[in-house]
């Protein structure tokens, strides 16, 4: 007579150790992949942040030359697109305030023609730093 | 011989699982359904920074390159000409750009879309998307510089919903000198 005697301890372990891998394994890529969405999506935002102190920098450039290149420090904080010595100290920019948005000069020239801009927004993604950088080149005759 | 009893679960045992799949599919659903809605808000973001670049580079570079004149109105009559610098902090709100055709242009905002008006209006932005607070200026601080142009406007997907996993809105800014004044 056949008896049917049910599941042994290994197989019932071996099967719960495959399922609970399978599991382990889906769940780890789908909040991997969703920090990564996250990161693109403030990623998107930055650039335009970036685009548009690129813009202001760009103005302050066209509207005279001499004031634009009198700003010799080198360090610039732009959270509030105007001219703040130093490197932005908080994350203030958007709302909430999540970004910082720095700039970096450097002159080249006596009398300055020539100015390179580096604007970096950067912000903490579950305390690792992620930035976005624009270079750009001034020069006075152009 | 007695009765012969066939093996099965007991209440115990179905309880205990029913209760851990309990737990656990609610777990996989809600990582799903935030995925989902991730990858919905970076698509409408995409969406409203795709129009909003459009449209901010094609008033710059018309504006910049084919504005000759700038006008309070599509007449060409020299005493509709505005943002003379006569004054310090000359400016004029929605003008109206003459190119070196002798034609009129304009951006406007057409309901929540933004509109580029020449000979016929043309809306730049899609239904997907809303503008809001569209501002467009000239100003001139002196007789002998160009006439900046300072556009600005918001825009956001297009959606009723006011919950911030739905929505997506960029803030536009862009200042502009005639080239050809």
């Amino acid at each position: 007579m056949k008896k049917f005697t049910g599941f042994t301890l290994i197989e019932v372990l071996v099967f719960v150790t495959v399922l609970s891998l399978f599991f382990i394994s889906a769940v780890t890529i789908t909040t991997f992949s969703l920090r990564n969405l996250k990161i693109q999506e403030h990623k998107i935002i930055a650039t335009r942040y970036a685009e548009e102190s690129s813009e202001w920098v760009k103005q302050e450039k066209e509207d005279d030359w001499q004031v634009f290149a009198s700003h010799n420090g080198t360090n610039y904080c732009l959270n509030s697109l105007s001219w703040t010595n130093g490197l932005c100290s908080t994350y203030s920019l958007g709302t909430p305030g999540f970004f910082k948005r720095d700039l970096i000069l450097s002159i080249s020239g006596n009398p300055t023609d020539k100015i390179t801009t580096v604007l970096t927004v950067s912000w903490l993604e579950n305390g690792v730093n992620q930035n976005v950088i624009l270079k750009s080149v001034y020069n006075l005759w152009e | 011989m007695g009765i012969v009893y066939k093996k099965s679960f007991t209440l115990i045992e179905t309880i205990v699982v029913i209760a851990v799949i309990g737990l656990i599919l609610p777990v996989i659903f809600s990582i799903f359904f935030v995925l989902l809605q991730q990858q919905t808000k970076i698509y409408r973001l995409n969406t409203v920074k795709k129009e909003g670049d459009f449209v901010i580079s094609l008033m710059e570079s018309t504006i910049k390159n084919r504005a000759v004149n700038i006008y309070n109105s599509a007449v060409l009559n020299d005493a509709n000409i505005v943002c003379k610098g006569e004054t310090p902090g000359d400016s004029y709100n929605n003008p109206y750009f003459l190119d070196d055709n002798n034609k009129f242009f304009s951006y406007k905002l057409n309901g929540t879309k933004i509109a580029s008006d020449s000979a016929n209006s043309v809306d730049l932005t899609s239904i997907y998307t809303k503008v809001s607070g569209f501002s467009i200026s000239c100003t001139r601080n002196r007789i002998y510089s160009t006439p900046s142009v300072l556009v600005s406007f918001t825009i956001q997907y297009n959606t009723t919903s006011t919950r911030p996993e739905d929505t997506a809105s960029l803030f536009y800014q862009t200042k502009i000198k005639l080239r050809n004044y």
